[in-house]
């Protein structure tokens, strides 16, 4: 890859300005990701491996709440295909792999992402821009799994997931989850058992994990061990209380009641700038801001960006490579002047959706889209 | 701002140095300001997690509480009646007026473990 003049700067700058990573290490197949919690595993990735329209999987930010399970996967591994299913029965990887393949090529993004930004700060992970990425991931349908057990039972409305993770502590709520059996058996939503071209690794929910696709990572359940067709949703922590939604905003930091709040499942509109990085030293002249936009609603219909603050805006340029659950790229050309610049960006969406300049606070600090503004320093 | 700046600067230098020292830092140590509490938070919460998810908070002492409470029902073995002293330790140094610690970056591919 070459590096610009200009994007030298503004790595150069960023290090010595705001504590940021040298752009990548030094084998070509590392990257230098943001340690949140080292135990379980949370890693964020710094946005300036947002320029690409895959993110690789070693920059794309990893979220547990327990950590990848001990001794896993184990050498017999299979998932268990149980409920109101037909006829139960139990998928080696290999049996899976038999399936039809299917590639889906969504962003993930944390509901979590940008919870820092609020005030006051929810409890939790402090994600900034980072909890996010977008990816090739290969699988199975679940449609298909649940057919070669005979298909479901008449009665079933959710389908629960089982993962392997836990706490050392067997008092805390594991994370079994459901989806809306609905969600489950559209085509886009799989069973992944590679990503980006390679087998699905552990840190990021192999050998086995759900995607589904728009929806937040909370439902893309990683180390899966079991699915099954359900009357009801699951209940505990992580579906009961976690991961919820309030039905109506109210006053920052009051707690909302659960039976007035529901699952978070699409997510706003949103884009980021990738390049350049805030506090980043960049060489007066023409620029190219870079970056990306998702949606979980219908498609990204238009990028602008700023480059006063949010006084006037301008067209964006979006990138040519499209998926219908993925993001795209995007570049604006501007000029750097001496001295502050404020680049701001925002998205809109085909259903509707536009960024904010503000946000209302949630309690638990879900679904960030206020636009992105960096402050960079131009030299003459 | 730019003290901030130096400031971040020196301690990524520092940390690049220190790793190359023979002395690892643990994370409790860099994290967990010196108090009669932080010994029980060394040895009471980090069986399921590691103090850098205590250390990114910026929340009151009555969420500290809470989450202590909430910590309590999962099987926390941190006695009850520290409670109080260990929300109020927590709440003194990652309260919402405290600022952010810089960012620290690992390598990945990285195995977790």
């Amino acid at each position: 890859m070459s590096v610009s003049r200009s994007t030298f700067l503004a790595g150069a700058g960023a290090l010595a300005g705001a504590g940021l990573p040298p752009l990548a290490g030094a084998a070509a197949e590392t990257y230098n990701l943001r340690e949140l919690v080292a135990k379980p595993y949370d890693l964020e990735t710094p946005l300036q491996y947002f320029r690409t329209f895959i993110t690789p999987t070693p920059a794309f930010f990893v979220r547990s709440h327990f950590g990848p399970p001990v001794d896993w996967p184990p050498a017999d591994f299979a998932l268990k295909v149980e409920g109101l299913v037909q006829k139960p029965l139990t998928l080696t990887l290999a049996d899976i792999r038999a399936l039809p393949a299917y590639d889906v090529t969504c962003f993930i993004q944390c509901a979590g992402n940008g919870r820092a930004f609020y005030r006051p700060r929810p409890a939790g992970a402090q994600w900034t821009w980072g909890a996010v990425g977008n990816a090739r991931f290969t699988g199975v349908r679940v449609k298909d799994v649940l057919a070669r057990a005979g298909g479901v039972q008449g009665a079933a409305a959710h389908l629960g997931v089982v993962p392997a993770d836990h706490s050392p502590s067997p008092q805390t709520p594991l994370f079994n989850r459901s989806i809306p059996l609905s969600k489950a058996l559209d085509d886009d939503t799989i069973l992944a058992y590679a990503m980006n071209g390679e087998p699905l690794d552990v840190a990021h929910g192999g050998p086995l994990r759900l995607i589904v696709p728009g929806w937040a990572g909370d439902n893309h359940v990683k180390w899966l061990l079991s699915i099954s067709p359900q009357v009801d949703e699951t209940h505990g922590f992580y579906m009961d209380t976690a991961y919820r939604y309030p039905d109506q905003l109210g006053e920052p930091g009051v707690p909302v009641p659960p039976d007035k709040t529901h699952h978070v499942t699409e997510m706003p509109v949103k884009s980021i700038i990738a390049n350049p990085l805030d506090g980043a030293l960049v060489a007066g002249g023409p620029f190219t801001l870079e970056g990306v936009a998702f949606t979980s609603r219908g498609e990204i219909d238009r990028v602008e960006v700023s480059a006063d603050g949010g006084a006037s805006w301008q067209p964006a340029t979006l990138g040519s490579e499209k998926a219908k659950w993925a993001w795209r790229l995007w570049q604006a050309d501007v000029k750097v002047v001496p001295g502050p610049n404020t680049f701001c960006v925002r998205a809109f969406d085909t259903a509707g959706g536009e960024q904010p300049a503000h946000q209302q606070w949630n309690p638990s600090g879900y679904f960030w889209n206020v636009y992105h503004t960096v402050t960079v320093r131009g030299l003459r | 701002m730019r003290i901030t700046a130096w400031a971040s600067l020196a301690a990524l230098l520092l940390a690049f140095t220190a790793g190359g020292t023979a002395r690892a830092v643990s994370s409790a140590d860099r994290l967990l300001p010196d108090d009669p509490s932080k010994a029980l938070v060394v040895e009471h919460c980090q069986e399921c997690h590691s103090v850098t998810l205590i250390a990114q908070q910026r929340i009151s002492e009555k969420a500290w509480t809470a989450e202590l409470v909430k910590m309590e029902k999962w099987g926390s073995t941190l006695p009850a009646d520290s409670n109080a002293a260990v929300a109020s330790y927590l709440a003194k140094y990652f309260n919402p007026d405290t600022p952010d610690a810089p960012p620290r970056y690992i390598r990945s591919p990285k195995q977790p473990g």
